[in-house]
């Protein structure tokens, strides 16, 4: 037995093996191990609960009775303990050679490593090469796979992520054969120096089964030694606990480990900069996971935060004297995670080296990515009158968005408008969403408006064009989880093939043309945020709808039901549409595939349920299903042709024969043999949009959202005309070829005709800079809160009356209308100061303090209000005219007989001290009468009247006292909680699942061989692996 | 709580169930029949063959958009229909009667107002108690103005008459509180003195910016002279071409005069008194336009001087047409009357001594007044809107025994009016019914009914007339005549509709 160097006698070699069913590789081990190159001295060898052959394989190899029999739920550290306390480990080892300074080692071994024939030797060459290290170990290659490298050297990052330094799947060409210290080895095939290992103590029981081979190596360093990789020493490992090959008895914990390995190791000041990072990455890891739909991944990684933290302190204990980071710091990868970054998006879409240029090029290369880059450019020259105001936009159907996102915020939240009269209707549910898109654009609402209102076409133009990519043929060839996320986009390289050929020309085309259609540039011209949003999201809607009835995905019914919730937020008919279009479409579509309807209800459930109080609202006023964000404004008269071409008429649309292209290939797609899903699908739309259209306008409303149904329509059958006009360009027949060129040419008309009319003729329309000084508001007073009433007269004839505040109305504030008595009374006091028939006296009832005309110089009532005799003139300029009722107002009266005396109140809760004084006095709180009030004298509840028909008032006692007002707000901060609640639940649904968060990041997806084995639920994907 | 709910859970149980069940009945027919329908098996065989043919298909397609086309041109939305007030009859009226010494004041309110009313006026115990009554009184003491104040039923259609006949007979209608008055008539050089009444019935102080037309142009006075403060229910009395309230010098050396009294803020009542050697008469209130009609031309030998006023920057072209008591005539021939701007311009018409309406048509808005002169007094008519079964009744207050009341129907259209008389107690007398032929003006003498020679009238246009054009000549030997054309009494108030939103409505 004495092949080897003679200097190497003086190691004896005391080899730990423990199995736990581990007959599927314990022979090799086994063999390997006894036909080392350099034999070990001693072998001790325990089970723990093994129930298969390998115990009986063992005890042949040990000899009956010297096989240490463990119980199943012993860790592995403890059996190495327990091994090693055998009396086997110390059994004098008979050798003469160098008896003064012979070296004892312990080989640690797993059952499923099986070491090269010259593994020790190797190792044992290196350690005497290297007197300081004290710790070595060899490199991993993988078990089946013996070119793939493993591991040689492992590390621990700050966050408690394990780094081996290699890319996955990395083949062992000898590029990391260096003899280097590590931070830590794994313990399959580890060799320890006896007395360093009884020096520290072995390992830790504490880690279970994972990371304690790291742990081993910090206190090492600690304590003053060094750990060594031996590449040139190899062993090969199966990991089987790892990849689930096998089952532990125990939970095999490997996040909590690493983060106990961190926890228990860093000295006190390292541990305080780190414990704050890694308590964050645990929640975001954890949020991360429950985005994923993986809920019991999120709660492990709590957990296993939860348990490094309970039992860090113990640890820490046990070790405080030793703790350092010094040693191994400088082994710990700093933002491993940012790093990797790049593979992973690189390392998706390009498997194989390219030659092509950079990144950047060839995504800029993508036929959407050009599309949608022209479109912005046109939208940019189109609306450049509107980006040269260069702010808030206002005028058309767009309440100038003033303030910041915290004042759509609050007005969300709020359960009372101090607007006007005074509302308690819950704000409309946009303003949620211009609330949150503010948020993210620094919190200037104004900016989200005009990102809108720029880039509402260019995006439009993208979600349709990845519409057509993703429908392309009804019913989609592509799986569930392939439709899922909107952004992702697959190259198309080999798949333009012949059949499928045209399909991006197509694809363009329909984004163009759907883009800009003339109901697209007439919202935009007109400021109708609502329309724009429901013609971006309505090819998201249909391409989920459409996964919703054709596949049994589960994601996509609640992606329809949420994208149809903020199309509903923004105009509510796009629900009704939607019911109207997905109930037929359901039978067509979906035929008798099982669960069809239950998830077509989740989806067109969803929306009414998640904006609750206000679809009560909508259910109790029906007409404003077809109103949609913004105050009602001008609607245009288009032409019966004009309609039935898709245009609303008004600013911003070109003349109406623009869209006869798209029409006309729209009705040829209906004499197809082929793709008729596709083009009755669009049909139905139309069929379903244009009477609508005509019932909105007939009103008349602004009927966007139905014409954009119809027109989506069209446009989905016209594109099934394109694919067969692009298909037939290359067909042999003289005759095809000429009529699909016809096609083409009439049908690319629309959009370049729209593009080119629209950047001509540019977007001029109602909408205008914002003037801040339009309304002289900051003349009033803010402790009684005296209002303005602001009149004009309309072209109708009729006269506007309207009551502001101390600010002007905010997007989402046009609904807050008061209860019809307030509003009658309003109505009447307006008209007959204006007539003459009443006095300026009746104004002050409603706290009107000021009455405001626009632009004096044109409008009749400013005659009207000179005559007027309790109204005094206060001044009048070009832009207004400002008159004050003689009988002072403000929004809390106390009145005493005719006497009238304005109190100091808040915007909408009031404390005002009043003073003592005849009996019979009231106090008239100008907003309108509701139980939502409470206040009190002293303390004691006000008895509460209703005044004038409308107003709020209390009795006041003749002794005054302190008033107090307070408005309740609990039942609409209620809704709104639970709303956000039911959002975070209903977005995370609509996620995509978690297979397709895991799936790119399988190092085994892409490899020659398929494991069949399943992911061992404890252990996570982002987590090392480790046996 | 537990018993409301058990209350609630008894009552509405049986209906709520039977409700589930009926409504799940129809669900599971309705998805029933669909599913029937989605069944190529199953649904009837024409709906298999249809959607199966193209053809069949694209021409239904093709009909339902041409149906769609039909649909939209009928449900067309109306060209943003204009919205109509409400019409609201009035429930409060002024009016100032500029100096009452020496006058009979009249009053008079139609009848058919319900409700309750008062009506009363400073000084005087009055007044009228119930619509359709008349009240006057001989005022000898307190001379000065009265203000006459009506609310409720009493003040639709209030009509003040005040009657002097100091230096000549006067007559004139108080008039209601406005922003803008105009007048035209004789100017100082061509009287005695030219007296301007301003009264203010309100509780505020009131400017009122007066401006005057003479023949030779605007009068011009220095910056800030033309603003006459009147102070809360006070009158003020400014002598045209003496006072530098009116104009001075600058406006001694007129002819003629035509006065703009304009309210800067509030609204207040006006009235011009013209005395000359020859009789006075009060000027009758009345409006630029582009088409008037001046009713009243007395008949009678004497000089009819036709006054035109024009506001504007620009010359007006002005065609007259006569209504005589033989039919339509042109007092002019075919020759348009020139009347340069800024300026009042007499037009000596010879109209041969007949009763008549003069109607102007002119290219810009023109005042228009006609001086009459017969034996020693002289009168002042001005243009009035005409009455009529849509525009209203005319009421006069002052009726004696010599009242002779002038109507004229326009050329286009006869009209028809009932005359009825009323007294302190209310109607009186039989109402007698007159018709007027097309482009005809007629005079009509009415006895007075018994129990006294003072009345009003009530001239109410009868259902399908035309517009008629009313006068009132009162003559009373050696007092002279006094002149008044007969406007619409106000009767009612056209509340604006009103829209109220929380933002306001975009301009533009």
């Amino acid at each position: 037995m004495k092949t080897v160097a003679p200097q190497l006698d003086r190691h004896i070699v005391t080899a730990v093996l423990v199995t736990h069913d581990g007959a599927r590789w314990l022979p090799e081990t086994l063999k390997a191990l006894l036909t080392q190159s350099h034999p070990v001295d001693r072998l001790v060898a325990a089970d723990t609960g093994s129930t298969d052959a390998g115990p009986a394989m063992l005890t042949e190899v040990v000899g009956e009775g010297n096989l240490i029999t463990l119980p199943a739920r012993t860790r592995y550290a403890d059996a190495v303990a327990a091994t090693l306390a055998h009396p086997a480990s110390t059994i004098e080892v008979p050798d003469g050679a160098s008896g003064i300074d012979r070296v004892e080692w312990i080989w640690l071994l797993h059952d499923d490593s099986a070491p090269a024939p010259d593994a020790l030797e190797r190792l044992l060459t290196t350690a005497e090469a290297h007197p300081p290290a004290t710790i070595l170990g060899p490199k991993l290659r993988d078990w089946d796979d013996r070119r793939v490298l493993l591991e040689a050297g492992v590390a621990i990052d700050r966050t408690g992520r394990r780094e081996t330094g290699l890319d996955p799947r990395e083949f062992d060409q000898g590029q990391h054969d260096t003899i280097r210290e590590v931070m830590a080895v794994s313990s399959a095939g580890m060799l320890v120096r006896r007395d360093v290992w009884d020096e520290l103590g072995g390992l830790d029981p504490a880690f279970g089964l994972f990371r304690d081979d790291v742990d081993l190596g910090w206190r090492a360093y600690a304590a003053g030694h060094r750990v060594l990789i031996a590449p040139d020493a190899v062993a090969f490992h199966a990991e089987a606990a790892t990849r689930g090959a096998r089952r532990v008895a125990f939970p095999a914990d490997d996040r909590r480990s690493a983060l106990l390995v961190l926890l228990a190791n860093l000295p006190l000041s390292a541990l305080a900069l780190s414990l704050p990072f890694i308590v964050a990455t645990c929640f975001l890891r954890a949020a991360f996971f429950a985005a994923a739909k993986r809920p019991g991944a999120a709660g492990a990684e709590l957990a296993a935060l939860r348990g490094a933290l309970f039992r860090a302190p113990r640890l820490r204990r046990a070790r405080r004297p030793g703790l350092t980071a010094s040693g191994v710091n400088r082994f710990q990868p700093r933002w491993p995670t940012l790093r990797r970054l790049p593979d992973v998006f690189v390392g998706r879409g390009a498997t194989l080296p390219s030659p092509e240029p950079g990144a950047l090029y060839r995504w800029l290369r993508r036929p959407g990515v050009l599309m949608t880059l022209a479109l912005t450019l046109v939208a940019l020259v189109a609306e450049r009158g509107l980006l040269a105001t260069g702010g808030r936009l206002g005028g058309g159907a767009l309440v100038p968005a003033w303030g910041g996102a915290s004042d759509l915020w609050a007005e969300y939240l709020t359960g009372w408008h101090p607007v006007g009269l005074g509302s308690g209707t819950g704000a409309p549910p946009y303003a949620g969403v211009l609330a949150v898109l503010a948020t993210l654009l620094f919190g200037k609402p104004w900016l989200a408006v005009l990102v809108i209102l720029v880039a509402g076409v260019p995006l439009a133009g993208l979600t349709a064009y990845t519409a057509a990519r993703r429908l392309r043929g009804l019913p989609p060839r592509t799986s569930p989880a392939d439709q899922a996320p909107t952004g992702r986009r697959r190259s198309s390289v080999g798949r333009s093939t012949s059949t499928r050929g045209g399909a991006v020309p197509v694809a363009v085309w329909a984004g163009v043309t759907y883009a800009l259609l003339p109901v697209a540039t007439g919202a935009v011209t007109t400021g109708r945020l609502g329309t724009i949003v429901v013609i971006v999201l309505l090819p998201l809607i249909g391409v989920f709808a459409t996964g919703t009835l054709t596949t049994s995905s589960r994601h996509t019914p609640w992606a329809a039901g949420l994208l149809l919730a903020v199309a509903m937020a923004f105009a509510p008919l796009t629900w009704v549409l939607a019911v109207l279009v997905g109930l037929p479409a359901r039978y067509a579509l979906a035929g008798h595939r099982p669960g069809a309807g239950r998830r077509l209800a989740v989806a067109l459930g969803v929306p009414p349920l998640l904006l609750l109080p206000w679809t009560l609202h909508l259910l109790a006023h029906p007409s404003g299903f077809l109103r949609e964000a913004g105050p009602r404004a001008a609607v245009a008269r288009p032409g019966a042709g004009a309609l039935v071409l898709l245009s609303p008429g008004g600013p911003g649309t070109p003349v109406f024969w623009v869209t006869a292209g798209l029409a006309a290939a729209g009705l040829a797609a209906l004499l197809l043999r082929r793709r008729r899903t596709a083009v009755l699908t669009g049909w139905l739309l139309a069929i379903v949009g244009m009477p609508a259209a005509i019932l909105v306008l007939a009103r008349p409303d602004w009927p966007g959202v139905a014409l954009t149904f119809a027109a989506g329509g069209v446009v989905l059958a016209a594109s099934g005309m394109l694919r067969v006009a692009v298909a037939k360009l290359r067909s042999p027949g003289l005759v095809a070829r000429a009529g699909a060129v016809v096609v083409l040419a009439v049908a690319a008309s629309t959009p370049l005709l729209a593009a080119g009319l629209w950047v001509v003729h540019g977007a001029h329309g109602p909408l205008a800079r914002a003037n801040p000084e339009e309304f002289p508001l900051v003349v009033e007073s803010h402790v009684t809160r005296p209002r303005f009433l602001i009149i004009s007269s309309r072209a109708d004839g009729a006269v506007g009356a309207t009551v502001m505040r101390e600010r002007e109305p905010i997007p989402g504030e046009e609904t807050a209308e008061p209860p019809e008595p307030a509003r009658r009374h309003l109505r009447a006091a307006v008209a007959g100061l204006t007539s003459g028939t009443g006095g300026a006296s009746a104004l002050s009832r409603f706290g009107v303090g000021y009455v405001l005309v626009p632009d004096p110089g044109h409008d009749p009532l400013t005659a009207a209000l000179d005559a007027v005799p309790d109204l005094q003139r206060l001044g009048r300029t070009s832009a207004f005219g400002l008159w004050q009722p003689v009988t002072p107002a403000g929004r809390l009266m106390l009145i005493d007989g005719r006497t009238v005396t304005p109190l100091a109140a808040g915007p909408i809760d009031a404390k005002v001290r009043i003073p003592p004084g005849p009996a019979g006095r009231t106090l008239l709180l100008a907003e309108p009468a509701s139980a939502g009030w409470h206040a009190a004298v002293d303390g004691r509840p006000a008895r509460s009247r209703t005044l004038d028909g409308w107003a709020q008032s209390y009795d006041v006692p003749a002794s005054g006292g302190t008033f107090t007002l307070h408005r309740g707000m609990l039942l609409r901060h209620l809704w709104v909680a639970v709303q956000g609640v039911a959002l975070v639940l209903i977005v995370v649904l609509a996620l995509p699942s978690a297979a397709w968060v895991e799936r790119p990041r399988g190092r085994r997806r892409r490899g020659g061989h398929a494991r069949t084995t399943k992911a061992q639920p404890q252990v996570e994907a982002m987590s090392g692996v480790e046996s | 709580m537990a018993s409301v709910y058990a209350v609630a859970r008894r009552v509405l149980g049986p209906p709520a169930r039977l409700a589930y069940r009926l409504t799940r009945a129809a669900a599971r027919a309705a998805g029933a029949y669909a599913v029937r329908l989605s069944s190529a098996d199953t649904r009837p065989g024409w709906m298999n063959r249809l959607p199966a043919n193209r053809f069949a298909l694209a021409a239904l397609v093709v009909l339902a958009v041409a149906a769609l086309y039909g649909v939209a041109s009928f449900a067309r939305p109306a060209a943003s229909a204009p919205r109509h007030g409400t019409t609201v009859p009035v429930t409060s009226a002024y009016a100032a009667c500029p100096d009452t010494h020496g006058a009979r004041v009249s009053a008079v309110t139609p009848p058919g107002a319900r409700g309750s009313g008062q009506a009363s006026v400073a000084g005087a115990p009055v007044v009228l108690t119930t619509p359709g009554t008349a009240w006057s009184d001989d005022v000898t003491k307190g001379a000065g103005p009265w203000v006459f104040g009506a609310q409720g039923s009493l003040a639709p259609g209030l009509t003040v008459e005040q009657t002097t006949s100091d230096g000549g007979l006067a007559g004139t209608r108080c008039v209601q509180p406005a922003t803008d008055l105009w007048f035209a008539g004789p100017g100082p050089a061509d009287a005695d003195g030219v007296s301007l009444y301003l009264t203010n019935v309100d509780d505020r102080p009131v400017t009122a910016l007066v401006t005057a037309l003479s023949p030779e142009g605007s009068i011009e006075t220095p910056e800030g002279q033309d603003e006459v403060p009147v102070g809360p229910h006070s009158t003020r009395l400014v002598q045209v071409g003496v006072q530098v309230e009116g104009f001075g010098q600058a406006a001694a050396d007129a002819k003629l005069v035509a006065l703009h009294v304009h309210a800067l803020t509030g609204r207040l009542s006006a009235a011009v008194r013209v005395e000359r050697k020859k009789g006075a008469d009060w000027l009758p209130e009345t409006a630029p336009s582009r088409r008037v009609v001046v009713p009243g031309v007395p008949s009678g030998k004497g000089r009819r001087r036709l006054l035109i006023a024009v506001p504007g920057q620009d010359e007006a072209k002005v065609t007259v047409q006569g209504m005589a008591r033989d039919g339509a005539f042109a007092p002019t021939g075919e020759r348009a009357l020139e009347a340069p701007a800024l300026a009042v311009t007499p037009f000596d018409l010879g109209l041969g001594g007949k009763p008549a309406a003069l109607r102007l048509v002119a290219d810009r808005p023109i005042v228009a007044a006609l001086v009459a002169e017969k034996g020693d007094d002289f009168g002042v008519t001005a243009a009035v809107p005409p009455l009529g079964a849509g525009t209203g009744t005319g009421l006069v207050a002052d009726d004696r025994d010599t009242t002779t009341l002038l109507l004229s129907a326009p050329p286009e259209h006869a009209a028809a009016v009932r005359l009825t008389q009323l007294m302190t107690q209310g109607p009186a007398g039989t109402a007698k019914d007159v018709a007027v032929p097309a482009g005809h003006t007629v005079e009509v003498a009415m006895p007075p009914p018994a129990g006294g020679d003072d009345y009003g009238l009530v001239i109410a246009p009868r259902p399908g007339s035309g517009p008629v054009y009313a006068a009132r000549l009162l003559e009373m030997k050696k007092k002279g005549f006094t002149l008044l054309p007969v406007p619409p009494a106000r009767m009612t108030a056209v509340l604006p509709p009103v829209a109220d939103s929380p933002v306001p409505w975009p301009r533009g």
